[in-house]
């Protein structure tokens, strides 16, 4: 088999495990006890390998905040000084199929949803969405009032969904998404339909289990919950998918603040880094500025691997208006999307694109040898912490360049290094 | 040798596919005959390395 | 006054477009001087002429895009970058589909039957095989395509029964279109085909002159009747022709073909049906006789003997006549006046002239001279009678062709100018749909120009010129020849006769002297 053989055949396994994909979000429990891997003095951060001499100060906050709402340090400073000595690890949510949205880190206690892919057999990770506070460690602030905020996540809130949910026996992703096919969710920054959607197919459950009327209440008020659910079902067909050797299929994509990384397929773990883009479209203030602004951070957009998002941004035109883009672009960055993936969904097809679905599986070989770099959606911290606004940005090429280098070392096509 | 093809394309109406600079697209239409532009650029935007490893890795389709 | 850039990394402009972007920027209220480019070496070394090299941009890439201008405000700079980008903007909104390959392009148009492909060089077999494997006949303007991927394109063609016209095809007319840098021709029962460019058009322009015209014309392209190659393109362009009802009568012209490939040719040739005439330069007329063929001396010849096939002549002057139109202009020629240049955007032309010229006033020195002891050290510095072509690549290499892009040519009008020595000056004009809308009107001032410099130094100067074209090309044949004419140019019918009415002119210097 030549070397082109092989990985198109090991393409051809990744997309039928992403086309296939069949997520069930079966159960809320505290990380340590689901997550491969985790560890009590271990804390898991979006983007790739962060340089902790050059962290930014909201993730730095968050980490040090998590510690400390771990028990791991009595304040902040400690925990940072524990961290720089090792004696707190911190390592890429994504490299334990776990997923951390913008600033957010995930430790121990934190109870995470648990995705299981019923087709391909993997898993996936992310603690649910906080609610629309904006002062919360998901963007990179900690204080007394977040901690006790945090706690009763924890103790009360979580424990609740986790309850309801295996009361239900698992609640089929696919079904939300096909649902809502036409509503206008754009799936990683604007849910409100699947989070709608997903209330009421678990409020039954949650009446049922009895759980606290506050919590109900909590829980059908946020219309962004339904995000984590599907970053955790992208992470579980990515579990699977990692383990096809010679694909050149991205599973991985993400920012910490300053360094954007990729991973693909056939390299596992891998990440291939460049600085970080900035996120281009609306701020949430009028006095913020770029200068203002942190590059890319965040793992929310593993949704982007699974081929939503800014990849199929004609899903959901409204997040175009709203970040200061147009129609036409929401075409035109599907169709780059779609120049430069491998396959597509056909659950959740868009009316109004001739009902035609998300592109998925991106083809590091087409990003490169086409030179289409896809775009995606996001949300962008302050450098103080907190939101700055939303919006999209191009993928740099460099990390893909890497990727094939990289996928090509491991074929023993060039030297390592 | 067989001219069948080469018989058909003569007594066929012209259509062109132009690839590379459109003022050679629009010079067809100029004359009255359908041009289609291809706004064609080099593989991995001109990056020799990059096509190295395509060259092996996957032609694009 | 300073330096503004605006730099697009990996951004992909083709060098046409580059050319009007740089025209326009240039035109742009507040810009001293403007560049619009892919970063090539080329640019570099512009910009550092200029002193407009900044770091950022030496950094930059071949694959990066830049806009740099010295502007009197970083507002001029905004404003000027802001016009020239809605124009490229305002064409891609215009355009119906945009389409990066040609598969798409295939797909979307099933009805499509012929490629033009005009990609650098080295990426012309990867296309071209893309367009044969999409089952389209192939024209590639491209050069600097190695022989062997020309071999493999042709040979992958001849697999597939399809025309492969070119690498470096600049020429072709099919059914009736003109295609990359042809001339627009009537119709007519003469089926051409030729490795030559310049010859065919030249050939087709009289026909259509002399009312009648072409079926077909295939080109193959400089390079398939050498070795490497073997005439695959020019066996199956005689094949097709013998089988196309619409041709009469054949056509054939090149410079002269290998051996191996010449015999081949003149097997083909014998056993046509069809009167077949053949200009193969530095051929024999015995070869082409005793294979049937009817043999041309040169272009003129060629299609007087296709023309008396339908029983027309094509007048040209006769040696009697370019004696006396000699004798006049060289009148206020003095006696230090002993040398001819030759600026040429066709390079068969300046063959066929340096042919004609040499006969009568010795060798000719240039870029591309018929022997190689007369090829000039330096191609911007001429000696004695010196012929360029501005065709070839060390005026062309990241610039459109000259027939397109006159500016090359242009600059070098009053270099030749200044030499006290010189005495006439040629010139060829090539008439093409992608072409110059002006080409004359794009150089007379240079013209008029260059005459009063040599006015005022007390000598006078003769420019003759050719237009090669035809009256149903966009631009208007008989005004460009006109505006020759109210510039002071001598205007003869054919470059043949102009090479003729130069040389003699020389040859009455000497005389003088």
């Amino acid at each position: 088999m030549t070397i082109e053989e092989r990985i198109n055949q090991a393409n051809e396994k990744v997309m039928e495990l992403f086309l296939n994909v069949s997520p069930f979000w079966t159960d809320v429990r505290p990380a340590i006890e689901v997550v491969p891997g985790m560890k009590r003095n271990l804390i898991l951060h979006p983007g790739p390998p962060i340089d902790k001499d050059n962290i930014v100060f909201p993730l730095k906050n968050s980490i040090s905040g998590a510690a400390v709402h771990e028990g791991l340090a009595s304040n902040v400073e400690e925990a940072w000084s524990k961290v720089i000595a090792g004696e707190i690890e911190i390592a890429p949510a994504q490299d334990y199929r776990c997923g951390c949205a913008a600033a957010m880190v995930m430790s121990a206690s934190m109870p995470v949803i648990v995705v299981e892919d019923r087709n391909g057999g993997g898993k996936g990770f992310s603690t649910p969405h906080p609610g629309p506070k904006p002062k919360v460690l998901r963007w990179g602030l900690y204080d007394d009032e977040v901690e006790q905020d945090l706690r009763a996540f924890r103790d009360v809130y979580c424990p609740a969904l986790g309850k309801a949910v295996r009361a239900s026996g698992g609640i089929d992703i696919k079904t939300i998404l096909s649902k809502t096919a036409g509503m206008g969710d754009e799936n990683h920054n604007r849910q409100p339909a699947g989070s709608m959607c997903l209330a009421l197919t678990l409020a039954p459950y949650l009446l049922d289990t009895d759980a606290d009327k506050q919590v109900i209440k909590d829980f059908l008020a946020n219309d962004r919950f339904f995000l984590n659910p599907v970053m955790a079902a992208a992470l579980a067909v990515i579990d699977s998918a990692k383990k096809i050797k010679d694909s050149t299929v991205m599973v991985a994509m993400a920012g910490n603040g300053e360094d954007f990384g990729i991973q693909v397929a056939g390299t596992g773990n891998k990440w291939y880094t460049t600085q970080a883009p900035y996120i281009d479209g609306t701020m949430l203030k009028p006095t913020y500025t770029k200068a203002d602004m942190l590059r890319y951070m965040g793992d929310s957009c593993v949704t982007e691997v699974f081929g939503f998002g800014g990849m199929c941004a004609i899903a959901g035109p409204m997040y175009m208006k709203l970040t200061g883009s147009s129609f036409q672009e929401a075409i035109d960055r599907t169709e780059k999307a779609r120049k430069v993936s491998l396959g597509e969904h056909t659950f959740a097809p868009v009316p109004w694109d001739n009902y035609r679905g998300q592109p998925v599986g991106i083809d590091v070989r087409k990003v490169v040898g086409y030179n289409v770099l896809p775009i995606s959606h996001g949300g962008s911290g302050l450098k103080t912490g907190g939101q700055a606004g939303a919006g999209a940005a191009e993928l740099p090429i460099d990390c893909f360049k890497k990727a094939l280098v990289g996928v090509a070392e491991s074929l023993g096509m060039v030297k390592e290094g | 040798m067989d001219c069948r093809k080469i018989l058909e394309l003569f007594n066929s109406e012209l259509v062109v596919v132009s690839v590379g600079s459109p003022a050679f697209a629009k010079a067809i239409e100029d004359q009255g005959y359908q041009a289609i532009q291809v706004d064609w650029i080099p593989p991995a935007g001109g990056d020799r390395q990059m096509q190295e490893l395509l060259k092996i890795m996957g032609r694009l389709s | 006054m300073a330096v503004f850039t605006k730099i697009e990394k990996n951004r992909y402009v083709d060098s046409l477009e580059t050319l009007s972007m740089t025209a326009d920027l240039n035109s742009q209220e507040g810009v001293e001087i403007g560049f619009a480019s892919m970063v090539k070496a080329s640019l570099k070394s512009d910009l550092e002429k200029n002193g407009m090299l900044t770091k950022e941009i030496a950094n930059l890439e071949e694959s990066d895009f830049v806009i740099v201008a010295r502007c009197f405000t970083r507002e001029a700079f905004d404003n000027a970058v802001c016009e020239i980008l809605k124009e490229d903007k305002k064409q891609e909104k215009d355009k119906k589909s945009i389409y990066q390959d040609i598969e798409d392009a295939v797909k979307a148009h099933p009805e499509a039957n012929l490629c033009q492909i005009n990609v650098p060089g080295e990426y012309a077999l990867e296309e071209t095989t893309k367009a044969l494997n999409a089952g389209l006949h192939c024209c590639v303007f491209s050069n600097n395509v190695p022989l062997e991927d020309e071999k493999k394109m042709k040979e992958l063609a001849m697999e597939k029964g399809l025309l492969c016209m070119g690498p470096d095809c600049g020429v072709a007319n099919i059914n009736g279109a003109a295609l990359v840098l042809a001339s627009i021709n009537n119709r007519g029962p003469f089926g051409i085909c030729g490795a030559s460019g310049t010859g065919i058009q030249h050939v087709a322009a009289i026909l259509h002159e002399c009312g009648s015209g072409v079926s077909q014309a295939i080109g193959t392209g400089g390079n398939d009747l050498k070795e490497p190659v073997g005439g695959i393109m020019m066996k199956m362009g005689i094949d097709a022709l013998e089988a196309d009802p619409e041709t009469k009568y054949i056509i054939l012209i090149s410079r002269r073909p290998a051996d191996s490939v010449l015999q081949i040719l003149l097997k083909k040739i014998k056993a046509c049906t069809k009167p077949v005439v053949v200009f193969f330069m530095g051929c024999t007329p015995k070869q082409i006789e005793e294979n049937g063929g009817i043999f041309a001396a040169n272009l003129d010849d060629c299609a007087q003997k296709a023309l008396s096939l339908i029983g027309k002549t094509y007048e040209l002057e006769s040696p009697e006549g370019i004696h006396e139109k000699a004798m006049y202009a060289a009148r206020n020629l003095s006696p230090r006046q002993k040398y001819l240049r030759g600026m040429y955007t066709g390079g068969t032309y300046m063959d066929e002239a340096m042919v004609a010229m040499q006969e009568i006033v010795g060798p000719i020195w240039s870029n591309a001279p018929l022997s190689p002891e007369y090829k000039l050290a330096e191609s911007y510095k001429s000696i004695g009678n010196t012929c360029v072509d501005y065709g070839e690549e060390e005026f062309t290499l990241g610039r459109p062709h000259p027939a397109i892009d006159p500016s090359v040519r242009k600059a070098e009008i009053m270099r030749e100018a200044s030499d006290e020595e010189v005495a006439v000056i040629v010139l060829d004009c090539i008439l093409t749909p992608p072409g110059h809308m002006d080409p004359v009107g794009d150089m007379v001032s240079e013209i008029r120009n260059a005459k009063e410099l040599a006015l005022g130094k007390g000598r006078d100067l003769v420019f003759i010129a050719s237009v090669l074209g035809t009256d149903a090309d966009l631009q208007n044949k008989s005004a460009q020849i006109e505006k020759f004419k109210r510039a002071g140019v001598i205007v003869c019918k054919t470059n043949n006769e102009a090479s003729l009415l130069a040389a003699e002119i020389i040859r009455l210097q000497k005389e003088r002297s």
